[in-house]
């Protein structure tokens, strides 16, 4: 089936990610899918200083982020009723795809996690799902993000990574009660 | 048409009598992104995933400077380990994940299998508060030649089963995500 057309061009990005190279490959494989205006940010303070500043269309944030862990950078944008990106999108990247960091990133606010290494395609299908997210905003106490009450047996899984997939690290689990790829 | 009310309908309605701001709050919000992503006038998937891996093949030539400038920092936190070893350790993981991760973006799958290897060594080394100099020498050793042999055909599969029977004898830590080392 041919995936839907993306229209990337007026969307605001914001790469927190703190390798330089790997930022540099992020914004790269974003520009050449049609992004054209990418912030990025290498940790944690800064990330979260401009995500207070100014509004974003969508974050992509490492979770393992110099100066300020990238969870607790999605948890407080979530938490401020003040910050601009309060309902902005978030994906959460991670290199450690067990259960566990799933949980944390579903727990923080983000809307989906993305664990490395990360392929144009499996991006591109991210973007896709968050496009057509269809959960509601959640404001508990201990809690704010989309609907963690979430399954959808039609969450598309990666068929393709680029190489070799390295020993799998996601437990069935973990794909059904919250997407991560 | 049923007039039963949910928990959280209840809940609600005890706080606004109570004129209480409700616990919980449920919203449904359109995100700009989903507002303006499905507009006309973007490229077709196919389109975009071919200028993507486009990029990415432009971009072989820088990859292949910073896998061999990751592995020299790799080498370096690895030689600097005594006295500092779990600290060493923690960085030295995170330095092999960053060459795994990157392996699997660039389709170097033989570099990203090694360095998924020496990642669990590192992880259960840190775990079981051990040191053994050896079996990440080796794994270094492999590393190189993956990465500077560019590919060694379906010879790996040995390199690889040797690599994992070295992990295999330290003990499987708990899942956990080791502590940022920056």
């Amino acid at each position: 089936m041919t995936k839907p057309a993306l229209n990337l061009n007026s969307l605001r990005f914001m790469v927190a990610e703190g390798n330089p190279y790997f930022q540099s490959i992020l914004y790269g494989i974003l520009h050449a899918l049609g992004a054209q205006h990418i912030a990025v940010s290498g940790n944690g303070e800064d990330a979260l200083a401009r995500c207070r500043s100014a509004a974003t269309d969508l974050l992509i944030c490492d979770g393992n982020l110099p100066m300020g862990d990238g969870f607790d950078v999605v948890r407080q944008i979530r938490s401020d009723n003040h910050n601009p990106n309060r309902h902005t999108p978030v994906i959460v990247l991670t290199s450690h795809a067990q259960m566990q960091t799933v949980q944390h990133a579903r727990d923080c606010g983000a809307n989906f996690v993305l664990a490395k290494p990360l392929s144009p395609k499996m991006i591109y299908d991210r973007l896709l799902w968050i496009a057509e997210d269809p959960r509601s905003f959640v404001i508990a106490p201990g809690y704010a993000g989309p609907d963690r009450r979430f399954k959808d047996s039609s969450c598309p899984v990666p068929q393709e990574r680029r190489g070799q997939p390295i020993a799998p690290r996601v437990t069935p689990q973990a794909t059904t009660r919250f997407a991560m790829h | 048409m049923s007039e039963t009310k949910t928990d959280l309908q209840l809940l609600r309605a005890e706080d606004a009598q109570q004129g209480a701001q409700p616990e919980v709050q449920i919203m449904k919000v359109k995100s700009r992104f989903a507002m303006l992503a499905k507009r006309e006038g973007g490229k077709t998937a196919a389109a975009a995933l071919k200028a993507a891996d486009a990029f990415l093949e432009n971009e072989r030539g820088r990859y292949q400077s910073w896998l061999l400038e990751a592995l020299r920092a790799l080498d370096k936190t690895l030689d600097d380990l005594p006295g500092t070893i779990p600290e060493a350790l923690q960085l030295a993981y995170r330095q092999a994940a960053e060459i795994r991760d990157l392996g699997g973006t660039f389709g170097a799958p033989q570099v990203t299998a090694v360095a998924d290897s020496l990642c669990e060594l590192l992880y259960r080394l840190h775990s079981a508060g051990l040191y053994n100099s050896e079996a990440i020498t080796m794994h270094l050793s492999a590393l190189r030649l993956v990465c500077t042999a560019e590919a060694i055909g379906d010879d790996s599969g040995p390199l690889l089963a040797g690599l994992r029977k070295m992990v295999a004898r330290y003990p499987q830590a708990q899942k956990t995500e080791p502590a940022a080392a920056h």
